[in-house]
């Protein structure tokens, strides 16, 4: 997308008021157009093998949706729309193996830089995960790494696995406002909510004719409730491992799909978000049909 | 890639994030040394007064309600003392510090969104026990008993509020509550003058519908026994030397501003009202000493709309 016209609809009303307030806009907001241009690049260096290496830049602009805006509650109408440059590089190889136990590889790692005003986030308030308020952070940098890695094997006695592995580095930092820059309490150069510095996952599928075991790990990091990052803002990393067994069978032209899980094999105690917490060890039954 | 390394490098990896969870961590108070006055007297011990607790009210909704203290013997500020104080307390003081009160050898801590008042030694901060009552708000003494408002019903704005705020009488050294007493809608302060109980009514959550009374209460029969009408959104309530009744009015954060009035006790009559914003006062001897800081939610200012 190279620029972006908007035609807005919404025209702001005044109460009916004897002595209406001077500062509060009223009538249609302006219509706008932004230039928002982009540049990919993309260089294979050996023609014999999967190998592309990849950069791109890219403006972007995102204007607050009709919910951000205007939600019960939730919405704010001082929302200012959030403007991003992005910066990215990164590499992509794939390889299938004729021979072996192991069949195809794939491995991508992306690193990045974002430098984003006014970043559109939705915060919990605190009375109830379901009650959010959005708001504009002034100024954000975004560097982060991507690693994601997928193979697939096969194995004697007709078992299959496939891996998947993923890893995310991330420092969102809060640049909003320099007079804020008290050592212990400030919120200039703090990670922003919730975000966390490392997380990652790691699955494998172990596979055999109808059945399957799945084994998956989710690692999410220390975070911060907020751009202050002290002690009190703290929130534990959180992990947790779970198992799946799934069978599937016909009968009388109608397929079947069983499967049990543990989830939070190592009933872990954690909090997503602060004073929320999530379940302990839990068990599901799952049949799935399909007729 | 040999498939053993590969498994071994996802276990290992797994592993390695698995051993990083802390147990839950006792915060240590922050120990501030405050510089001192270089106008003031040279030796702070010159003053009667050791120090003051401060309860800090915290984000509603995240728990982080917390107590400092400051001693002016060591010019020290002592920041988060309680669960230092008391490490076995789970969840610490609580969600909304509200109110702070020394009555005879307690500390009590009025602790709004959690539904208690936590009662600590004023000496060690080490907790005697607590006094549950919903949605609690402020707190006076009078002969051995406690006198605490509530709203009684849930942190909810309604113009149409159905629960009416009370009056709890709580015995001191048992923290039971003896007797209660209905008022108007989200009851605010209190205060007692010669055995007549006034509160005043709010009605905080029910923007327009607005309480705009204060409640008067016979203490020993503990039933109301009148209002009396003044302005919106009535908060602060405190008794001078001369038997007037010093009330504030929060406005309602648009077209009508805060304000103050005095009411006489002897006879009832309402004076103001004062075209000053307030939003704490203190009086000592003949004079009142306030601060405020007005808000107005249409322009997002803490201008008022009257232009004061």
């Amino acid at each position: 997308m190279l620029g972006t016209f908007l035609f807005e609809d919404v025209t702001r009303i005044q109460h009916a008021d004897p002595d209406p307030l001077p500062e509060t806009p009223t009538g249609k907001p302006d219509n706008r157009q932004e230039f928002t241009p982009a540049v990919f690049l993309s260089y294979q260096p050996f023609p014999e093998h999967d190998l592309s290496i990849r950069a791109f830049y890219k403006r972007i602009f995102r204007m607050p949706t009709f919910n951000d805006l205007y939600y019960t509650d939730i919405g704010n109408i001082s929302l200012r729309p959030e403007y991003t440059n992005q910066y990215n590089v990164g590499l992509y190889y794939t390889k299938t193996y004729m021979s072996g136990a192991l069949k195809n590889l794939t491995v991508q790692a992306d690193a990045y830089y974002n430098e984003v005003t006014d970043k559109i986030i939705a915060v919990p308030k605190g009375n109830g995960q379901y009650r959010w308020m959005m708001m504009n952070i002034g100024n954000v940098e975004i560097r982060g790494i991507d690693i994601a890695a997928q193979a697939g094997w096969q194995l004697p006695w007709q078992t299959g696995i496939n891996t998947s592995l993923n890893y995310t580095y991330q420092k969102a930092q809060d640049f909003s406002d320099p007079a804020d820059n008290d050592p212990r309490a400030g919120t200039w150069g703090g990670q922003i909510s919730y975000i966390p510095w490392h997380s990652g996952s790691a699955i494998v599928n172990l596979y055999r004719k109808s059945w399957e075991l799945n084994y998956s790990f989710i690692y999410v990091g220390e975070r911060y409730h907020n751009s202050a990052n002290i002690r009190e803002n703290h929130e534990e990393p959180w992990y947790t491992q779970d198992l799946t067994l799934t069978k599937t069978f016909s009968h009388r032209h109608i397929k079947y799909k069983l499967s049990a899980e543990v989830n939070n094999l190592f009933n872990q105690q954690y909090d997503v978000i602060l004073n929320y917490p999530m379940p302990g060890r839990n068990y599901k039954v799952i049949v799935k049909l399909e007729i | 890639m040999k498939i053993r390394t590969y498994l071994l490098l996802l276990l290992g990896g797994t592993l390695l994030m698995t051993g990083c969870r802390k147990e839950d961590e006792i915060f240590e108070p922050d120990e501030i040394i405050v510089p001192g006055d270089p106008d003031g007297p040279d030796d702070p011990g010159q003053t009667k007064i050791l120090g003051f607790y401060l309860l800090n009210e915290g984000n509603m909704g995240s728990n982080k309600s917390t107590l400092d203290y400051f001693d002016y013997e060591s010019s020290t500020y002592h920041r988060n003392i309680f669960a230092d104080a008391n490490p076995s307390v789970p969840k610490e003081l609580g969600d909304v510090g509200n109110d702070l009160k020394i009555y005879g050898s307690k500390l009590y801590a009025v602790i709004n969104c959690s539904n208690k008042i936590e009662v600590m030694d004023a000496r060690t901060v080490a907790r005697l026990g607590q006094i549950d009552i919903p949605n609690c708000r402020y707190i006076k003494f009078h002969e051995g008993y406690a006198y605490v408002t509530s709203y009684a019903g849930p942190v909810q704005l309604n113009p149409t509020y159905e629960q009416l705020g009370y009056v709890a009488k709580v015995d001191t050294t048992t923290f039971e509550v003896v007797a209660t007493c209905l008022v108007g809608f989200q009851p605010d302060e209190l205060e007692i003058v010669e055995n007549t109980l006034y509160v005043a009514n709010s009605g905080g959550y029910m923007f327009p519908n607005y309480e705009n009374t204060v409640s008067v209460i016979d203490l020993n029969s503990l039933t109301e026994t009148g209002r009396i009408e003044v302005d919106i959104n009535l908060h602060r309530l405190r008794a001078d030397n001369h038997g007037n009744l010093w009330v504030s009015s929060r406005g309602d954060y648009d077209r009508n501003s805060s304000c103050l009035y005095w009411i006489e006790t002897a006879t009832g009559t309402v004076n103001g009202p004062l075209d000053i914003a307030v939003s704490n006062f203190c009086i000592d001897g003949d004079s009142l000493y306030l601060y405020s800081a007005g808000w107005n939610n249409h322009r997002w200012t803490t201008r008022s709309l009257t232009g004061l």
